[in-house]
């Protein structure tokens, strides 16, 4: 029986703990902050994330310390850390959780990483519609000020850092960094071009480091236990915990908090409670609606990067979406392209056309206005589109369709005319 | 210079420079619609995917790269022939069709629309497109130009160029995904003197000349080089014409001048070549009081015969040339007023621009509204700002006024002085108020009409080509003027502009180490201008 | 009246001290903007916003037009939103839209005439063990059914 393994939701699972500063520092909180100020330096935090192996949360799976060390140094120009809390892949609230019910931990996180890099002015950017998170958020930095963790001379070190909220305004693709960081400059949230990477021109043409939620709450997690007690959780080259957050027809859809690499099986039915009504699986979707759907037969591995790539998906966000016997496939693709539709900026040709086009194609099914040729049509414009898009949404939105008419053919075939 | 090899062709570039910038400059051809080396780079129409085979590392990278955005790097292999790229051009030709119209036979782009030609060379040649496309109608968003939405690929071009060149940026983007458009805003109209540039630029028949829709089909243009005779910028620029009429200016590149740029007005300066209604068409001579046709022969030698009646000389002779006229006209001329005469050329002076605005296009546009002044000055005519040269040398009632083109015609002042002469003759291209009073008219040629250069406000020799033929009866002013100083008695062993241009060079010190050839298709300045 | 009052300009120019440009305080200042008019950016704001930002009409525009969140109608006293993305799409909440139109007899988009209600399809509201839910104003999203949906328009209706 798979159990979870709280280490991120330590305080939150604390019966009564409601994340307060107060209570946050009562159950140990900013201990890693100080000793990071007050007896790290920069290179060493990032050494030590470095050395824990931790792997970005917000959906690619790069290492934070790599990321962190690629920032230039003495350009003359300030660094700046803007944290990851759009948080809008369909199936995905983990991050929302840790914003709602323990500010404090990334928070930390987020003053350590400006620390490490040099930045003076973090902003955490919040999705627009989320009011109440960002509410709750900004009375937790306006008690970090109260309580002189942020400001100037943070822990009586020479630090000084300020935070800033920005919110969005309702769209997804600002999830993306680049497109994060415009819509941060005040622009439409159109992915930039790279190179240049934000690592030099990032947030106002300055060297900066987009980092999740989820990433950066880890962080302190890090530098308490130590990064070699950090690599041990988990598996090989996927240390740490992760926050999985299930969803769709499953008994106890939530957040739990699993070792890397646990079996994706176990934790559907051991945490999850398996499905509602005794019903049968018949499609996970293992990392967000951007990755790949699995087959019931293909859910018996181990829930890590590696192996979840491996499987042909990918680990995304860790949002199981876990869907039962009576789930009508055409309809699942149908409202799968209709979000990346809706999402895609529009700025390059295969997205913007591809996405239209896709979402036609497959609506002709959902009209019961299939037939083979649109089966095809759909694995061909899917193809084809994957690959040559300017950001990762094309091939997030192109690649679940192509799977979809793969994998379930026959549930197209139902939608015939 | 580092290299990288393009189909196993090596090419050298600048470091920072990316594959296509490199690539283009070496004469290669990559199909692009957003790149455009005024604009900041998007890669957004993604068209100029190229196979990296190599990163210059050994290894190959993971997809196809957009040429646009990818920098070269010391021993890169790229490719544009693989069968990836291939399919990646197809996959992007097809998909940039989805929701287009295809509406070739009544656009005004076809047959010079990127769109068209790269669907042709790396498309498919099918659509399984069987949806509804999305559809706009006409949009009137500007004085000079119209919008056809359906036609609009999302370059982006239009958009970046009235923010990062014309910098009003009244040309915007709205909306996203697949309801994306460029567009003005609400009911705006563009007002301001570059419109014509965003035509040029939009790869398609989205933007489109009000003054050349549906007028002309563009394959069936003939494009001249030539200069914008508009003002003293000299845009570099194509007379493009069909039938002997023509059709449009449009720019040529030429980063000294204009770069990839002119002004509307200069484009609209096409109509003025059509003219015919107020265009010096026939031979004049006055009869009786009263101006009649006459041929050549005839009039040219009763000029020669009424000029060696009077047999003016010096003073009483006086030559006025406006500076619409060549190098070598002007040349030509004031060499048979001192030749033949001992006589002194003028032409009027014009306000010269106050310090340049920094802005790139406002500082396109001149307040002199002639195309060379520059020459006139470099040839030494008495340029007087004021006039009192020129009024000075009219009151000492010379008996022999040459005017050639219309200089000071708007000064009835000065015209009424000239009237008193013996006997004028004017060398005209449009009437003007010197018809009233010259004695013979010989209609010339205008600047799409002949060959010769102009010097520009910079003191830039540049070329002009014969686009079209003069009306049957006028003839090119250098003919014109040789055969006058011949038949005056002096010898010339010039007979054609490009003649009269390289025998300037050992007469003329300004224009010394000038020739047709060295002059070349993007101008050369004269004698002690720094380029 | 187009323009913020005194308090406001406060705000804004202490959101001015947190970008580096004013440009960078764009969505900020057009959250206040809709903060105070019931939740859209009216007429006329958009030049007045584009002069406080110090950039052009065009790029507010493209600004408003590409973010979803952003309006151009006024919202109900009650903004509902419903979430009808996959999660929740799968899990019903199409029924819950459905719903909702045939009690308010709104379309997603519209207002109630009494501008007590309006009405929002929208994608994923990062809640999704909640599906289906709705978002009421800027609260947290809550699970709902049919049923639950009822009692609460009912109660809304009293209150007024
Ligand atoms: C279309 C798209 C949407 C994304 N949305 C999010 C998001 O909502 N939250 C997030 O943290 N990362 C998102 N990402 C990933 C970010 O681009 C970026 O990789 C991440 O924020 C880096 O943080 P990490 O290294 O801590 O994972 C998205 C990426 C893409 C392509
Ligand atoms: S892939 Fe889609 S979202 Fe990404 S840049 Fe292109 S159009 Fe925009
Ligand atoms: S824009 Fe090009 S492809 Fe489109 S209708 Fe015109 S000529 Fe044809
Ligand atoms: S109107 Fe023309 S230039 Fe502008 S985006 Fe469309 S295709 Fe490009
Ligand atoms: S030319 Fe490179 S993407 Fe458009
Ligand atoms: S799908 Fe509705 S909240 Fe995520």
């Amino acid at each position: 029986m798979l159990q979870e393994t709280p280490i991120l939701t330590k305080n939150i699972r604390s019966p009564g703990y409601d994340g307060s500063l107060e209570a946050y520092q009562k159950a140990g909180g900013h201990k890693a902050l100080e000793k990071a100020l007050k007896s790290m330096t920069p290179e060493t935090v990032i050494e030590a994330v470095k050395e824990s192996g931790l792997r970005g949360r917000g959906g690619a799976g790069f290492p934070t310390g790599m990321k962190w060390g690629f920032m230039p140094k003495n350009t003359g120009r300030p660094s700046y850390l803007v944290c990851n809390a759009d948080e809008a892949e369909p199936g995905t609230f983990k991050d929302h959780f840790l914003i709602n019910r323990d500010p404090h931990l990334f928070l930390e996180g987020l003053i350590i990483g400006s620390y490490a890099i040099g930045c003076h002015h973090a902003y955490v950017y919040i999705r627009g519609r989320s009011q109440a998170p960002a509410a709750r958020l900004q009375t937790a930095i306006d008690n970090l000020y109260k309580a002189k963790l942020l400001g100037k001379a943070i822990l009586g070190t020479g630090f000084d850092l300020d935070i800033t909220i920005h919110r969005g305004a309702g769209a997804y693709i600002c999830g993306e960094e680049t497109a994060l960081l415009e819509s941060l400059e005040g622009k439409r949230g159109q992915p930039r071009v790279k190179p240049p990477f934000p690592a030099t021109h990032g947030f106002n043409a300055c060297p900066t480091s987009v980092n999740n939620v989820e990433s950066l709450a880890n962080v302190p997690i890090i530098l308490n236990m130590g990064p070699d007690a950090f690599k041990k959780l988990g598996s090989t080259n996927n240390s740490g915990t992760r926050l999985v957050g299930i969803s769709g027809h499953i008994k106890n859809p939530g957040i739990y908090e699993v070792e890397m690499g646990a079996n994706l099986k176990s934790i559907i039915y051991d945490l999850g409670g398996g499905m509602r009504d005794g019903k049968q699986i018949k499609v996970v979707i293992p990392g967000g609606t951007s990755s790949n759907p699995l087959k019931p037969e293909e859910i018996d591995i181990a829930y890590d990067f590696d192996a979840v790539a491996k499987a042909g998906s990918m680990l995304g966000t860790c949002s199981l979406i876990v869907l039962d016997e009576d789930t009508d496939i055409v309809d699942l693709a149908y409202r799968t392209i209709v979000f990346f539709n809706h999402e895609s900026c529009g700025q390059c040709t295969p997205c913007r056309e591809g996405t239209f086009w896709l979402k036609n194609l497959v609506r002709d099914f959902h009209d019961n206005l299939g037939d083979q040729g649109k089966i095809d049509r759909i694995r061909r414009v899917a193809a084809t589109m994957f690959g040559t898009s300017l950001c990762a949404l094309g091939d997030a939105a192109a690649g679940p369709m192509k799977a979809f008419v793969e994998k379930y053919p026959e549930e197209f075939r139902k939608h015939f005319i | 210079m580092p290299t990288f090899y393009l189909d196993d062709e090596p090419i050298e570039f600048e470091e920072g420079e990316t594959i296509i910038k490199a690539a283009l400059r070496h004469g290669k051809d990559v199909p692009r619609y957003c790149y455009h080396p005024a604009l900041t780079v998007v890669a957004q129409c993604r068209m100029c995917l190229v196979d990296v085979t190599d990163m210059g590392n050994g290894r190959p990278a993971p997809k196809l790269f957009t040429s646009c955005s990818t920098p070269a790097m010391p021993g890169m292999k790229v490719s544009l022939q693989t069968d990836k790229v291939k399919e990646g051009q197809n996959i992007i030709s097809e998909l940039t069709l989805v929701n287009h119209p295809l509406d070739c036979p009544i656009c005004d782009q076809s047959g010079e629309c990127d769109l068209q030609d790269y669907a042709f060379q790396y498309g498919t040649g099918h659509s399984e497109m069987t949806h509804e496309k999305r559809t706009y109608g006409w949009r009137d968003v500007g004085t000079y130009i119209m919008l056809e939405r359906n036609r609009c690929i999302h370059c982006s071009r239009c958009e970046r160029y009235s923010k990062e060149v014309e910098g009003a940026h009244d040309f915007g983007v709205f909306l996203r995904s697949h309801e994306t458009t460029f567009d003005t805003f609400e009911d705006h109209r563009i007002t301001h003197k570059f419109q014509g540039n965003l035509v040029d630029l939009c790869p398609v028949g989205a933007i489109t000349e009000r003054e050349f829709r549906f007028k002309k089909r563009a394959w069936k243009l003939t494009r001249t080089p030539s200069v914008c005779a508009s003002c003293a910028t000299g845009c570099n620029i194509t007379v493009d014409h069909e039938s002997n009429r023509v059709e449009r200016l449009k720019p040529r590149e030429n980063q000294a001048v204009n770069r990839w740029w002119m002004c509307d007005d200069g484009r609209i300066g096409y109509r003025q070549l059509n003219d015919r209604e107020h265009r010096a068409l026939e031979p004049q001579a006055r009869v009786k009081g009263e101006l009649i046709p006459a041929n050549w022969e005839t009039i040219q030698l009763a000029v020669i015969t009424r000029l060696e009646e009077i047999s003016a000389r010096g003073d009483q002779v006086v030559g006025l040339a406006d500076t619409t006229a060549t190098n070598e006209e002007l040349f030509l001329f004031k060499k048979m007023l001192v030749d033949c005469f001992g006589a002194k050329t003028y032409s009027p002076a014009h306000p010269q621009q106050a310090a340049p605005t920094g802005h790139f296009l406002n500082d396109l546009i001149s307040p002199d509204k002639t195309p060379n002044s520059a020459g006139a000055k470099a040839l030494g005519l008495g340029m007087d700002l004021k006039n009192d040269g020129v009024r000075k040398a009219l009151e000492k009632s010379p008996k022999v006024v040459f005017v050639l083109g219309n200089p000071w015609s708007e000064n009835s002042q000065l015209l009424a002085l000239a009237a008193k002469a013996d006997f004028v003759c004017h060398i005209a291209t449009f009437s003007s108020p010197w018809v009233q009073i010259t004695d013979v008219v010989l209609p010339g040629a205008t600047f799409a009409e002949k060959a010769g250069t102009y010097t520009n406000k910079h003191g830039r020799v540049q070329r002009i080509f014969p686009a079209v033929n003069p009306p049957e009866d006028c003839r090119d002013q250098t003919r014109i003027l040789l055969d006058l100083m011949r038949g005056l008695g002096i010898s010339t062993e010039f007979n054609t502009p490009v003649q009269v241009l390289n025998g300037l060079g050992s007469q003329e010190a300004a224009f010394k180490g000038l020739t047709w050839d060295t002059v070349g298709t993007s101008g050369q300045p004269l004698a002690g201008i720094k380029a | 009246m187009v323009g913020f009052n005194d308090a406001v300009m406060k705000e804004v120019q202490g959101l001015f001290k947190r970008y580096p440009k004013k440009q960078h305080a764009l969505l900020p200042i057009l959250h206040l903007v809709m903060r105070e008019n019931q939740g859209c950016v009216p007429e006329g704001w958009e030049d007045y916003v584009a002069e406080l930002c110090e950039t052009s009409l065009n790029h507010i525009r493209g600004v408003i037009t590409f973010y979803d969140m952003i309006r151009k109608e006024p919202t109900g006293k009650f903004h509902i939103r419903v979430c009808t993305c996959v999660p929740c799409g799968m899990c019903g909440g199409d029924q819950i839209k459905n719903h909702i139109i045939k009690k308010l007899a709104i379309h997603p988009g519209h207002t109630t005439p009494d501008g007590l209600f309006s009405l929002e399809e929208v994608q994923c509201l990062a809640a999704c063990d909640k599906a289906p839910l709705i978002q009421v104003n800027g609260n947290n999203p809550e699970k709902v059914t049919e049923e639950s949906i009822d009692i609460w328009i009912q109660e809304m209706r009293q209150k007024g």
